[in-house]
């Protein structure tokens, strides 16, 4: 099964499948960077490729070029994905001003300093 | 069929009351820079003033919302505005209200502008949750909620503590978000549109069993993500940390807006897949048996946890898990089997359990100082001595929290309790039992809250003064609590005319 | 009448709400005077109500209704309709929460019990207590209003609310100006009662919901609910679920034998009107509670099981009580574990399931709230006054105090079952009930009243007769309470109502006989005649049944 299904990938001309296993790598890989990374910059990178991820495969199910062989789609995967990158940039100043104020008070972006609460 | 400006214009008049709010955030946001000087130093007293800006636009909103009979069923556009809408509206601006009065003396003065401006941002988020009816719709609105939270959790008081606890609820509220956003992909890729009655309609035509899989994976990653707000478990270590290190009005807002949010997208998202003809494996079971699952071992892991804090606001945190808990239940039931609707039962819960948490926050607002906080559950003794009007209304929500007569937590858990008993299933009556049980365990570590309030002496020193208008938002909160039971009819019928 | 019903439900809550109001203002010495008045309009107006019901019962001879529990007065006011409300054919199937209040005789008897024993209350803390006096009597007051609530409420949820909510007050009279172990005493207390009754609550909505599945319209309601299940008996086996279940919170509340652990430590930790009252009428919310769902509602589950369970748990808890009681140096501790022993009698009666037996544990009921009731209030009186309850440390103090000493013989006496006295006709009428239902169970309940009678004569003998001994630590303390009085002319008014009422019941019980009667035969018919179910058979049959339909 596994096998048959990377063949297909391998073999077949490019379709939504290979772009929904781009984003699924996508995903995890910034899943990975923001569960491993110290520093908050780093964070962010991975929330960047968590979110563009999904991104990728809206697009993916909405292009008429690519044959999903289900129902044809609309515009509506290209707007979501419009919406999601103004969302995914206000959702950084937000995260990128408060890194900041955590930086002028511990002199590090590193968010394993922040251990105060817990117990 | 109309346009899409077309429908947007035509949807206006639904938003209403949220175009309110938006207004005044936009008011709040643009000229609040004007009135503080640049080291940041407001006027002294100008948050009261921004206080009630926020409170005049509430009331402007909750008149609208009141005198708005708005409800079209189901419809194609962006927005729907149903008796779920009308619901959670009114209960939001209420509750709203309430939040604000309390984030009045919480804030210095030159952040108050924007600290109430964020809060009727997130209101607006909520009440649009509850209108969405197109998945872009719903992601925005819940992102509505989460930016301005992360700025209301920050903005308070700049201690180091509290910073920690802004980070780390937005670390894992964005990605929360981002595991949302990917369920909603797979939605979308399985049904061919992003509007909600378009994919209700797609599924219960049976055009996509092809795509059984993707509808799978996308219902699973919808409700990890959503849990995620719910404050279930495994997605509930946030919550102590976070609640630990925040302001009580924000914790009150933490504990009431991700919940009602949470709630409102699964019961829009949930009947899409639930029951219709997409795949046996998805239909019923496998959804239904992983929320209870979750419902299980979010009230149990709540509580037994809660029983061994000492720090007030985790405490409630964990307090806050469990009620998710027993709300999730509602979700579990089906309600064609009962008399009792499992949704119906779920909303009129979500409603007290948010009054009266917020009245628990609110007096601990009350009785708080800069110079004595309250913050564990030691800063509570001898408080009946102190305080005995505040003392009072906290063991009124106290035992409403444990579910205990005259107070209406104890009508919120007999719905449910009818609700998942009635059901008959051997699911239902094992939800039933477990939350009998998780009941019990509850009343111990509230028990011992007011025991410390009654039983104990207070330690010699100054005695903190009253803040009047938390504790008085708080008191309204419990003999609310306690009126609620007496004259429930209205609370369970608005609850219970939505129908998923 | 029912407007009586409600003034007499508000008097002690709206005295209560008063004290509470102005805890913090008022003259500290006047909340007791507020607490008398407020229990003695209450007392008046229960005896008033207790006369018109007299008169009203009088009027309408048998009742007409042929529902097992048939209140003659009623008032009944939608509280809450859950379900779907929007059509009316849904509405239909919506279960309806009700206030429904309603008088019958069992109800009355116990509220003027009730009213009773709450002026004795007052007086016993008149001088006990010296603390936050009016957070005590209003919690005293608002206790009193609960349980006036369970015995009037007529709707199984309402039942529920107010036993739950008598939870409450009684926690903060423990825990407040209860002894040194009073924290531990409140909450184990109280979480064992209520851990009891969420199942109860489990049982009670399985009596509803299956009521409703079957078409009932207001399900809650007792009178209807009881009626229907005559009409339409549960599955026996069902019946054995639910009256397990609902039986957890009783016997808990009872408490019988295995769950009676809170009790003594609660007795021995609570100040003396929290013991009189928590024995007089607390313990009666359990009984109480099996005499208005389990006997009626599950008749099959109560003959078949719950006779011989019952029986048996009882015999035992006479048995160990009576022992445990017998081994007591803590006077008080004694008296708590005599309850166990008394409500052992009262369960065999109730269970006997015959008008004789449960006339007996009705009466029992009443009986040991007011013996038991004055045997704490004297402990309490001689604790004032010495400020300790060893019996190691008294001794013959009647030579001292030959009033209190009188008083007790008489109370102990009636707690015994001496003919004449109250105890009398309760323990026998339940005895001969459960003789006429098994001889056996009766026979070996038989033997607690001679250990009632050893253990209680024991600690007089020791106490108040033989050589006197006080204890001389508290003689420097004499200044301040001065010296050692025989009982004062306010503790002789709390005693007297006792143990006339005492004396009242024992030479002339057939007026009280009277007034609970007509309602104690209504369940009492359901058990004439019917045969016990075999229910290993009807599970054989059903796995039987269940097997050939695969096939």
């Amino acid at each position: 099964m596994t096998s048959s299904l990377l063949a297909n990938l391998l073999t077949e001309p490019p379709g939504v499948a290979h772009y929904m296993t781009v984003g699924a790598v996508m995903f995890v890989c910034g899943a990975m960077c923001m569960a491993t990374k110290r520093n908050a910059l780093g964070v962010l990178m991975g929330i960047e490729l968590v979110l563009n991820g999904a991104n990728l495969n809206f697009i993916a199910f909405g292009s008429k070029y690519l044959d999903n062989g289900g129902p044809q789609l609309g515009l509506d995967g290209s707007l979501i994905a419009l919406f999601v990158i103004v969302l995914a940039a206000a959702e950084a100043a937000v995260a990128l001003a408060i890194a900041l104020n955590f930086y002028n008070n511990h002199d590090s972006i590193d968010v394993d300093r922040a251990d105060q609460l817990q117990g | 069929m109309a346009t899409a400006i077309e429908q947007l214009t035509n949807g206006v008049h639904f938003l209403a009351p949220e175009l309110i709010l938006v207004v005044a955030v936009c008011v709040m946001f643009l000229t609040g820079p004007f009135f503080v000087t640049e080291a940041g130093v407001g006027a002294p007293g100008l948050r009261k003033r921004w206080g009630a800006l926020a409170l005049v636009a509430i009331g402007c909103a909750g008149f609208v919302w009141w005198t708005s009979d708005a409800v079209r069923p189901l419809d194609t556009g962006p927005f729907r505005a149903d008796a779920l809408t009308w619901y959670v509206r009114g209960l939001t601006l209420a509750l709203g209200a309430l939040i604000s009065i309390v984030l009045v003396d919480q804030i210095d003065d030159g952040h108050s502008a924007e600290s109430q401006a964020c809060l009727l941002a997130i209101l607006v988020g909520v009440n649009l949750t509850a209108l969405a009816n197109d998945l872009i719709v719903l992601f925005l609105a819940l992102e509505l909620v989460s930016i301005p939270t992360y700025v209301l959790l920050y903005l308070p008081r700049r201690g180091e503590a509290n910073q920690e606890a802004a980070i780390k609820y937005m670390l894992l509220s964005i990605f929360s978000s981002a595991i949302v956003l990917y369920g909603m992909c797979m939605l979308y890729g399985a049904a061919g549109t992003t509007n909600l009655a378009g994919i209700a309609e797609v599924f219960s035509a049976g055009k996509s069993d092809g795509a059984a899989t993707l509808v799978r994976l996308s219902v699973a990653l919808l409700i990890a993500g959503l849990s995620f707000r719910l404050g279930a478990v495994p997605f509930h270590f946030y919550a102590p940390d976070v609640f630990q290190g925040i302001p009580s009005a924000a914790a009150a807002m933490l504990s009431y807006v991700p919940k009602m949010v949470g709630f409102a997208a699964l019961l829009r998202l949930l009947p899409l897949v639930d029951g219709l003809g997409v795949t046996e494996a998805v239909s019923g079971p496998s959804a239904q048996m992983l929320i209870a699952a979750l419902a299980i071992a979010t009230m149990t892991i709540g509580n037994l946890l809660a029983l061994r804090q000492d720090n007030l606001y985790r405490l409630m945190a964990y307090s806050s898990v469990a009620h998710a808990g027993y709300m999730m239940i509602g979700l579990v039931v089906q309600s064609e089997n009962s008399d009792v609707s499992g949704v119906g039962a779920l909303l009129f819960y979500l409603a007290t359990y948010a009054l009266i948490t917020i009245g628990v926050f609110a007096l601990f607002a009350g009785v708080s100082s800069d110079k004595s906080p309250v913050r564990t559950v030691s800063d509570l003794a001898g408080m009946s001595r102190i305080h005995p009007a505040v003392a009072l209304a906290l063991a009124v929500c106290l035992f409403s929290l444990t579910g205990l007569p005259p107070t209406v937590g104890m009508l919120g858990k007999l719905n449910l309790f009818l609700a998942s008993w009635g059901e008959g299933t051997t699911l239902g009556r094992s939800l039933a039992i477990v939350l009998a049980v998780n009941a019990a365990i509850s009343a111990w570590y509230y028990l011992r809250l007011i025991g410390v309030m009654f039983f104990d002496t207070a330690p010699a020193g100054e005695k903190s003064k009253l803040t009047l208008a938390p504790a008085v938002a708080g008191t309204l909160c419990s003999v609310a609590s306690i009126l609620l039971f007496i004259s429930p009819q209205q609370l369970w019928e608005a609850a219970v005319k939505f129908v998923p | 009448m029912i407007q009586l019903l409600f003034i007499l439900l508000l008097v002690p809550l709206g005295a209560g709400g008063l004290l509470l109001l102005f805890s913090g203002v008022s003259q500290q010495r006047s909340a007791r005077w507020i607490a008398l008045g407020g229990s003695l309009v209450a007392l008046a107006l229960s005896l008033q109500l207790a006369a018109d019901y007299r008169a009203l019962q009088a009027e309408q001879g048998v009742s007409a209704s042929d529902s097992p529990i048939a209140p003659r007065v009623e008032y009944r006011r939608t509280w809450e309709i859950i379900g779907d409300t929007s059509t009316p054919g849904a509405a239909a199937d919506a279960i309806k929460l009700e206030f429904h209040f309603g008088l019958d005789g069992i109800s009355v008897v116990m509220i003027v019990l009730t009213a009773l024993l709450g002026v004795v209350c007052v007086l016993s803390s008149w001088d006990a207590i010296t603390e936050r006096e009016s957070e005590f009597y209003a919690a005293l007051l608002i206790l009193q209003s609960g349980v006036i609530g369970v015995f009037c409420a007529f709707d199984a949820v309402l039942f529920y609310v107010f036993f739950e909510f008598t939870l409450i007050p009684l926690f903060f009279l423990i825990a407040i100006w209860g002894g040194p172990q009073r924290r531990y005493a409140a909450v184990k207390f109280f979480l064992y009662t209520l851990a009891g009754s969420l199942v109860t609550l489990l049982g009670i909505i399985t009596l509803i919901g299956y009521a409703a599945k079957g078409g009932l319209t207001s399900p809650c309601s007792l009178p209807e609910l009881a009626a229907w299940y005559q009409a339409h008996p549960m599955d026996p086996w069902l019946q054995v679920g639910v009256f397990a279940a609902l039986s957890v919170g009783f016997l808990i509340k009872v408490p019988v034998f295995p769950f009676h652990t809170w009790l003594p430590l609660a007795h021995v930790e609570a100040p003396t009107a929290g013991s009189i009252l928590l024995a007089g009428v607390l313990l009666k919310l359990g009984t109480y509670g099996f005499l208005r769902f389990c006997l009626p509602m599950l008749p099959d589950a109560c003959l078949t099981v719950g006779l011989p369970a019952a029986a048996i748990l009882s015999v035992i808890g006479i048995v160990y009580g009576s022992l445990c009681a017998l081994i007591q140096r803590d006077v008080k501790k004694l008296v708590a574990y005599s309850s166990v022993a008394h409500l052992g009698f009262c369960m065999l009666g109730l269970f006997a399931l015959n008008v004789e037996g449960m006339t007996g544990g009705v009466l029992q009921m009443v009986n040991h709230g007011l013996s038991t009731g004055a045997l704490f209030l004297i402990v309490g009186m001689f604790y004032e006054r010495y400020h300790t309850r060893m019996m190691d440390d008294l001794g013959g103090l009647a030579s001292r105090l030959p009033l209190m000493a009188a008083g007790m013989v008489f109370i102990c006496m009636a707690s015994v079952g001496l003919p004449g006295l109250n105890g009398f006709p309760g323990e026998m009428l339940s005895l001969a009930g459960m003789f006429k239902r098994n001889p056996l169970y009766a026979a070996a309940g038989a033997t607690g009243l001679v250990l009632g009678a050893w253990y209680l004569l024991t600690m007089l003998q020791f106490v108040f007769f033989g050589p006197l001994k006080e204890p001389a630590v508290h003689h420097h303390d004499h200044d301040r309470h001065g010296p050692i009085r025989d009982i004062s002319f306010r503790e002789l008014a709390a005693l007297l109502p006792l143990a006339a009422a005492c004396l009242w019941i024992g030479v002339r019980p057939q007026p009280l006989i009277d007034v609970i009667r007509p309602d104690i035969e209504a369940v009492a018919k359901l058990y004439d005649g019917r045969p016990p179910v075999d229910l290993k058979a009807l599970a054989v049959a059903k796995v039987q049944q269940r097997s050939g339909q695969e096939q």
